[in-house]
């Protein structure tokens, strides 16, 4: 599960979300997120509006549906309103940061662990496996 | 007799020039001592100080540094990888750069 959380300081980081979900509309999320994520020219300009269009070009979304959802700032809200989820219940700062916790019978989910930052995978595998001993 | 007794005096001269020396390097060996352990004494207060400082420090840390204990996540439309009835989810924030 991804909560989308553009900092201020990485520019064009807030485009990129909404591309990401703008690609999701057509059921293309996962795809462009790993697209934006594998940055092969390590420079910002790779989530600027051009490269963004060229990209859902390449995963052959609809470009007019496409272009109109970057648009029309439909997902602006649901992004600044998952942040505030992380920032103002989890204490979350900067990215990558997880939260690990069981899906409530409402559909949220209780988070009981935070992992801060992107540790070795034994992190997240020890947290995973005490989550699931001690059951909900 | 009287040779008897010189020896003795000069035995007695003699363990006291033994004595001497090996009485200066002692007291030597002591102000070194006390030397140093003043020198220890003045770093353990330098090491007091320092961790009266990060106590401080510690302690006006802002909430961020507390240790997390739960939260309830509204999760409602984020996309998702895996099982969707999955019982136990992570959730990652993260943004692109």
């Amino acid at each position: 599960m991804l909560m989308d959380f553009p900092l201020d300081m990485h520019k064009n980081a807030f485009k990129a979300s909404v591309a990401g979900l703008c690609a999701g509309d057509q059921g293309k999320f996962w795809e462009m997120n790993e697209k934006l994520f594998n940055n092969p020219t390590n420079k910002p300009t790779w989530l600027e509006s051009e490269n963004l269009l060229k990209i859902a070009e390449e995963l052959r979304l609809d470009m007019t549906s496409f272009k109109a959802c970057l648009d029309s700032g439909k997902h602006d809200g649901e992004i600044k309103q998952r942040m505030a989820e992380g920032q103002n219940k989890a204490g979350i700062t900067g990215t990558p940061a997880f939260l690990l916790g069981f899906i409530q019978p409402d559909g949220n989910v209780k988070a009981t662990k935070k992992i801060v930052g992107a540790g070795p995978f034994s992190n997240f595998k020890n947290a995973i496996d005490e989550m699931l001993s001690k059951g909900k | 007799m009287k040779k008897l007794a010189g020896c003795l005096v000069l035995g007695l001269m003699l363990s006291l020039l033994v004595a001497q020396p090996v009485f200066s390097q002692t007291s030597q060996e002591y102000r070194d001592l006390k030397k140093e352990l003043d020198s220890l004494k003045e770093g353990q207060e330098g090491i007091k100080k320092d961790i009266q400082e990060i106590k401080k420090l510690v302690q006006s840390r802002p909430a961020a540094g507390a240790e997390f204990k739960e939260a309830i996540i509204n999760i409602k439309g984020a996309p998702i990888l895996g099982d969707k009835n999955a019982k136990l989810v992570l959730i990652e924030f993260s943004d692109y750069q």
